[in-house]
């Protein structure tokens, strides 16, 4: 074989062997991964081996002609008619690389991928999807395939790296050694992927304390991480994905780490797509909460509303119409009795009277929406005004059969600092109230001291409240479905007005029932100052 | 000439001022005048009497002694009761109400009432007219 033959030779195999390697780029890994220890892989052996027996094959065979027809190697004849064979060894050569390569593919379980194919794929499939977990899922399927591993997990970060898909690797403790603090720093502070081996050899700089990489290399040999690859996008963290070893035990080659980082670059861009979609969805679901929310209580206000308004315009009319009808007929009844023209004359006051009150209490109830309160402070004796009031509600007790105790306290309760007409109007409307509601029932009023304070309860045997009114109860407007229950003469804001005003004098009122038809307990209370 | 016998109006009216006042203008009509101060009592007048018109009130309560229920509007369970009972289902009801809202006329309607007179609205003089077109109408 002569040596323009083996030159030949020589280069065409090296040019095999780089055939479509970006000679940049892979200059920059080695130089960025000198000493990558990536096992030589037993495919390529194969490849060159077999290649290069191919050669040795074909010199013999020459120099065997040779000798047979010209007698010696060396001829003038001899090199020409083996310049000749060129053309036939080169085919030979490349049908024989081609089918090396096969082959050893094929059986020695190293995938040798179209690495523009399973990009043009991956790329297809991956835009294919807005869709997290499907994207995560291409990704995973996609090095799984490539890399022939079968461990491997996709983490997506938020607060913590949260586990997407996660195959082959026991998901707690992948779940637990990604979550741990140091980890996680170390995984955060990424830019390009850990290598197992590297760390094991320790002859790569990953820019972080030694005892961190120390650290992270136990880590992954626990679980047998083989590569940790992070994805990145506009400079930030999103995503992670954690790989095992490659089930031929092979080494990831150069080609392998490229064609990650391409895969990890495309991934990233549509996880962080995804998780925005996400974060729009759930935004848009949160919204569309807080909408329905707004609505249906904007429906309950407005119904509240009209409810109210039934309820007033109702309450109005009634004093009204008795107030019309009985002057029509002091006018126009002529054989009307004096004494019931008397009577009819007095009851249309007693109306006017009514409505006066109904328009007193509306007109208050606006008015303490939202304003301050004008009050005439004076001390007073809170026993005395209650007294007055029961005196007051008495014949309206009587005449609707109701029994109203007052229970005096044994010792004086002291003056205190407060508007007593204010107070009188409050207190009045709980007692009526209570008497009201408690027909051929019995209303206690009691007033006694307890510390620095004044407390009154009223307590009734009437209707009681259900838990929803009494969540209603004091609000204006708002009487809860059985609250819609009204006593003739009221405006159904009494209880409205008498929290304002308590409230306007530093007190509180409460009110507890233990159901429909059980009674009800007011307890009101106000500070001795 | 044979007299006709009186006719028998039923007023359902909780209100003692309004039952005195409509018992007043009612006088001088040619018409018995009978008042039921709640549903039960209302009900049980127009079993025992024979009825040829009823005004009927809408927010009364359920029995003496009961606490009037708003959002119950009594007098429409008690109106659908009477348009039940073979006896009295015929007579014509009135109601007569302060109440003013369209679904209190369509349910009124809806159970059979013939007229839906507001109160404030009308004189008493007036109910008297109106239930006098009725009667004469039947």
């Amino acid at each position: 074989m002569n040596l323009a033959n083996l030159y030949s030779v020589s280069q065409s195999l090296k040019s095999h062997i780089m055939k479509g390697e970006n000679k940049k780029h892979k200059n920059r890994i080695e130089k960025t991964r000198a000493g990558f220890w990536l096992s030589l892989p037993i495919r390529r052996a194969v490849v060159y081996i077999g290649l290069g027996l191919f050669v040795l094959g074909a010199h013999y065979l020459i120099a065997w002609a040779n000798t047979i027809m010209f007698g010696e190697v060396f001829s003038t004849g001899a090199m020409f008619t083996a310049i000749a064979f060129v053309p036939l060894f080169l085919v030979g050569f490349y049908y024989l690389g081609r089918k090396l390569r096969k082959t050893a593919n094929k059986y020695l379980f190293a995938s040798m991928y179209d690495y523009q194919k399973t990009l043009d794929k991956f790329a297809e499939d991956v835009t294919s999807t807005i869709n997290l977990n499907e994207v995560a899922g291409v990704t995973v399927r996609t090095i799984q395939q490539t890399m022939q591993i079968d461990n491997i997990g996709l983490f997506v970060k938020n607060k913590h790296y949260e586990p997407i898909k996660v195959f082959g690797f026991n998901e707690k403790e992948l779940t637990k050694m990604v979550s741990n603090p140091r980890c996680r720093s170390f995984i955060t502070a990424l830019r390009k992927p850990i290598v197992y081996q590297e760390l094991a050899n320790s002859n790569y700089d990953y820019q972080q304390p030694q005892e961190e990489v120390e650290h992270a290399r136990t880590q992954m040999e626990c679980l047998d991480v083989a590569i940790v690859l992070p994805l990145i996008t506009k400079g930030e963290l999103i995503a992670c994905v954690i790989m095992g070893r490659k089930i031929s035990g092979d080494a990831y080659t150069q080609e392998d780490m490229r064609l990650l980082e391409s895969l990890a670059n495309r991934a990233s861009i549509s996880i962080e797509n995804a998780r925005l979609y996400n974060e729009v969805q759930g935004f848009n679901k949160t919204l569309k909460g807080k909408v329905d929310d707004a609505t249906k209580r904007l429906r309950e206000l407005l119904k509240i509303k009209s409810d109210f308004l039934t309820v007033a315009s109702h309450q109005l009319r009634t004093p009204t119409s008795i107030v019309r009808g009985m002057l029509s007929l002091v006018i126009e009844e002529k054989d009307l009795s004096a004494e019931e023209r008397e009577k009819f004359i007095s009851q249309a006051y007693e109306g006017v009277n009514r409505l006066e009150r109904i328009i007193h209490e509306l007109l208050n109830a606006t008015e303490l929406e939202g304003k301050k309160m004008r009050l005439e402070f004076r001390k007073t004796r809170v026993e005395n005004i209650l007294e007055e009031i029961i005196h007051n509600l008495e014949p309206l007790a009587e005449q609707i059969k109701v029994k109203l105790n007052f229970n005096k306290p044994t010792r004086p309760i002291p003056k205190t600092l407060t508007d007593p007409v204010k107070l009188k109007e409050a207190v009045t409307n709980v007692i009526d109230n209570a008497i009201h509601y408690s027909p051929e029932g019995k209303v206690d009023v009691l007033v006694r001291r307890k510390q620095d304070q004044i407390i009154v309860e009223v307590e009734d045997t009437g209707i009681g409240m259900s838990k929803a009114d009494l969540r209603m109860l004091f609000t204006k407007f708002s009487r809860g479905e059985g609250i819609l229950q009204i006593h003739p003469n009221g405006s159904g804001l009494g209880l409205f007005i008498a929290k304002k005003m308590l409230e306007a004098m530093g007190g509180t009122i409460a009110a507890e029932s233990k159901g429909k038809s059980k009674g009800s307990k007011f307890t009101l209370t106000l500070p001795i100052k | 000439m044979v007299v006709s016998k009186k006719k028998t109006i039923l007023l359902v009216e909780d209100e003692p001022s309004l039952i005195a006042m409509y018992q007043a203008a009612f006088r001088s009509s040619p018409y018995n005048f009978l008042v039921g101060a709640d549903a039960t009592e209302g009900f049980k007048l127009a079993q025992e009497n024979k009825i040829d018109l009823v005004l009927l009130d809408v927010i009364i309560p359920e029995a003496e002694g009961k606490v009037i229920e708003f959002n119950k509007r009594v007098g429409f369970s008690l109106l659908a009761r009477l348009k039940k009972d073979p006896k009295i289902k015929n007579v014509p009801v009135v109601t007569l109400t302060n109440l003013d809202s369209p679904e209190d006329r369509t349910k009124a309607s809806n159970l059979g009432a013939v007229d839906y007179l507001i109160k404030a609205n009308f004189l008493p003089k007036e109910i008297v007219e109106t239930a006098t077109k009725i009667l004469n109408k039947k």
